[in-house]
């Protein structure tokens, strides 16, 4: 399966998934997986955003799966249905007694790093450190504010299917996507200059 | 750093929303509060104000950054490259159209079990009076999944398959409850009619137990046992022990059945669920009083193959306070299905075990070493190099010598010849333990007489090379007897027989 994390979406394809969806609202199950699998890699980026331990993540994917599969009957497809989606897992991953976020960070003072890179292995390691920090900034906003700027900078939604998936509108997702962005690249500093 | 000074200028946040997320269009941006901001004149503060730009190039560089990493987690996800991608879709899968959580109101005590009508029909009654004008109003985009009327009739109390399924009457004229309703028929129907379509934890818990069913079937089975985890506590409270004395009864007998044991495993391992559920069984357990049950058992056998840290932790305070704890762990251990980790977990259940009184070293490692995996032999061989303790190093030594490969002869050979005399005994007396045909080999290196370790090592295993030294030492029948069957802590002295009395011969 492609690991693209935004599939872009032709209209052969929307049309197509609107025809999975028609069969799986008739009650036919086979069309459940093709109707969902080409969002699984977004869930699964979305999951690991709030989880750091990937078997948790995997496991919210699964618990998003089981709730659509459950309640697929209710979504009427006024929405896009990886929005949907993107909102079951939003608020499985607000139960924080179900889903852990896993061990805490490690420091990035503790991490062996050479005394003497090659150019490549130099670069490497910028853009490694610059994840690092990126992560570590990214854990320390709100769970709204993480998921908007996740959805806005990975995902590509725009403001008001940020706000459908938030359950906001789209003036507040508007803040949350500024207010994130500005907390990271204040935490970051230096890092984003070129 | 104050996150006010990311962004020095008051018009950033629109020039954001308007050039990097393109969202604003000029018509709308007095309704999304950016009136002021007039797209003409944003266009032209931006080619002005050098803050502005820096800012724009930073959270340009922010986003590409962020979908970069997110690109790179997923490439780095653990189960989701190549082919491994598909399996973890297809288990997702198998979780998801697994059968909805099955009945079984097993409460033990019948005043509980009294109480579900009364509790069921109240949260039926309430969710039906507060959806159902909220799903008529015409504002509504979609059902919100957590408020649907699906959940709530998937919560109420399941239906005991074959028997139809009727959602309460509140929710009966809804469209989504017409789906559940109808889809549930549709599973009872199917349920009824076809053998592999499992219908209760029982049912389920045998399929998975059920050598003859193909293994995906088994898999799919022990999905819908964690499903029904998370189901209703009735469900769960008989899913759980059913789950895992089905998974406890599997063995590594042949390749097929070991590969199934570590999938069911794995799917074990991956789920939230079932670890909370078991790290709280494994606490019960250790303040129980009582003799173990089955399902105790189960929980034993289960949980040290899983290789959780948390899990080996609450395994150890077991053995704290039930020494004999560590015969089943160790035999669960056998099995090799956990990924690594077991050979510690054997060592530090010992420590626990020799910390409550006098033990015989070179017994426990038979006790509790032999016939474990041949994996558990490098772990043994890297914790020997890296410990510190003397007395671990020592149960390293001895656990080494349980192992049927000639890979460890060449570890025990090198702590044989150590300034530790200590290690040095160990060694040779967990050499002297060592199939013959792992000794062998070493005959020839015995020959110098300076070797009187080995030659004592090899003479107590008994090996016909070593008859002529024996032989030599003229030994009474009790000293011969005390040569084989000697205790680790007499080893020294018989050593010490081979060092000077062949001495003196000469």
């Amino acid at each position: 399966m492609d690991l693209r994390v935004s599939e872009p979406k032709g209209p052969d394809a929307a049309a197509a998934e609107l025809h999975l969806l028609a069969r799986c609202r008739a009650g036919d199950e086979a069309a459940f997986q093709p109707l969902l699998r080409p969002h699984l890699p977004a869930l699964l980026s979305l999951a690991r955003r709030h989880c750091r331990d990937p078997h948790w993540a995997e496991d919210l994917v699964q618990e998003t799966l089981v709730r659509a599969f459950r309640n697929l009957a209710s979504f009427r497809g006024e929405a896009a249905l990886r929005t949907w989606l993107f909102r079951i897992l939003v608020r499985l991953a607000s139960e924080p007694q179900r889903w852990r976020r896993g061990g805490p960070l490690e420091s990035l003072g503790e991490r062996d790093v050479p005394d003497h890179l090659e150019l490549r292995a130099e670069h490497d390691a910028i853009a490694r450190e610059l994840q690092d920090r990126l992560d570590e900034a990214m854990e320390r906003l709100t769970l709204r504010q993480r998921t908007a700027l996740h959805l806005r900078a990975v995902e590509g939604l725009d403001y008001a299917a940020i706000g459908e998936v938030l359950a906001c509108t789209a003036v507040a997702a508007r803040m949350h996507v500024l207010e994130a962005r500005r907390k990271v690249m204040a935490r970051l500093g230096g890092h984003l200059e070129p | 750093m104050n996150p006010r000074a990311a962004f020095p200028c008051p018009r950033t946040d629109a020039v954001l929303a308007i050039h990097l997320d393109g969202d604003l269009v000029q018509d709308d941006g007095e309704a999304l509060g950016y009136g002021f901001a007039c797209g003409e004149s944003l266009h032209e503060h931006v080619l002005e104000c050098g803050d502005c730009q820096a800012t724009l190039r930073r959270a340009r560089r922010l986003d590409a950054a962020l979908a970069q990493g997110a690109g790179a987690t997923l490439a780095n996800h653990p189960a989701a490259t190549g082919a491994d991608w598909g399996t973890l879709a297809q288990r997702w899968f198998a979780a998801v159209q697994a059968p909805p959580p099955p009945p079984a109101p097993l409460a033990a005590d019948p005043a509980k079990a009294r109480r579900w009508p009364w509790w069921l029909a109240a949260a039926a009654t309430v969710t039906a009076v507060l959806t159902v004008p909220w799903l008529s109003s015409p504002k509504r985009l979609d059902a919100e999944p957590g408020t649907a009327p699906l959940v709530v009739a998937s919560a109420s109390p399941p239906p005991a398959a074959p028997a139809p399924v009727e959602p309460p009457p509140g929710l009966a004229q809804l469209p989504a409850s017409r789906f559940t309703a109808k889809h549930l028929r549709e599973l009872a129907a199917r349920n009824a009619s076809a053998a592999q379509a499992p219908a209760s934890p029982q049912t389920l818990a045998h399929i998975v137990a059920d050598d003859g069913r193909a293994p995906p079937d088994r898999l799919a089975a022990a999905a819908g046992l964690l499903h029904a985890l998370r189901a209703s506590q009735a469900a769960a409270s008989f899913a759980f022990p059913a789950l895992l004395d089905s998974v406890a009864s599997l063995d590594d007998r042949s390749g097929a059945s070991a590969q199934l044991h570590g999938r069911l495993l794995d799917l074990l391992r991956r789920d939230a669920v079932m670890q909370t559920a078991l790290a709280e069984a494994l606490t019960a357990l250790e303040a129980r009083r009582t003799p173990m049950s089955r399902a105790d058992l189960a929980v034993l056998t289960v949980a040290p193959r899983l290789g959780a840290d948390s899990l080996d932790q609450r395994l150890r305070r077991i053995v704290r306070r039930h020494p004999d704890a560590i015969d089943t762990i160790a035999a669960a251990l056998r099995c090799d299905v956990r990924p690594h980790g077991g050979a510690r977990l054997l060592l530090d259940l010992w420590s626990e075990v020799a910390r409550r009184g006098p033990l015989d070293d070179a017994t426990a490692a038979a006790r509790w070493f032999a016939h474990q995996p041949a994996g558990m032999v490098p772990e043994l061989a890297a914790e020997l190099a890296t410990t510190r303790a003397a007395d671990r190093r020592l149960r390293c030594l001895l656990a080494l010598g349980q192992a049927t490969e000639a890979t460890v002869v060449p570890t025990l050979l090198a702590r044989l010849r150590s300034s530790r005399h200590d290690d040095a005994h160990a060694a040779a007396f967990a050499l002297s333990n060592l199939p013959r045909s792992c000794l062998t080999p070493l005959v020839a290196e015995a020959g110098s007489e300076s070797q009187f370790l080995l030659r004592a090592a090899l003479a107590r295993a008994d090996l016909p090379a070593a008859k002529p030294w024996i032989d030599a030492l003229a030994l009474s029948p009790v000293e011969r007897q005390r040569l084989h069957h000697g205790p680790l802590a007499e080893f020294p002295e018989v050593a010490g027989w081979f060092r000077e009395r062949a001495a003196n011969g000469d």
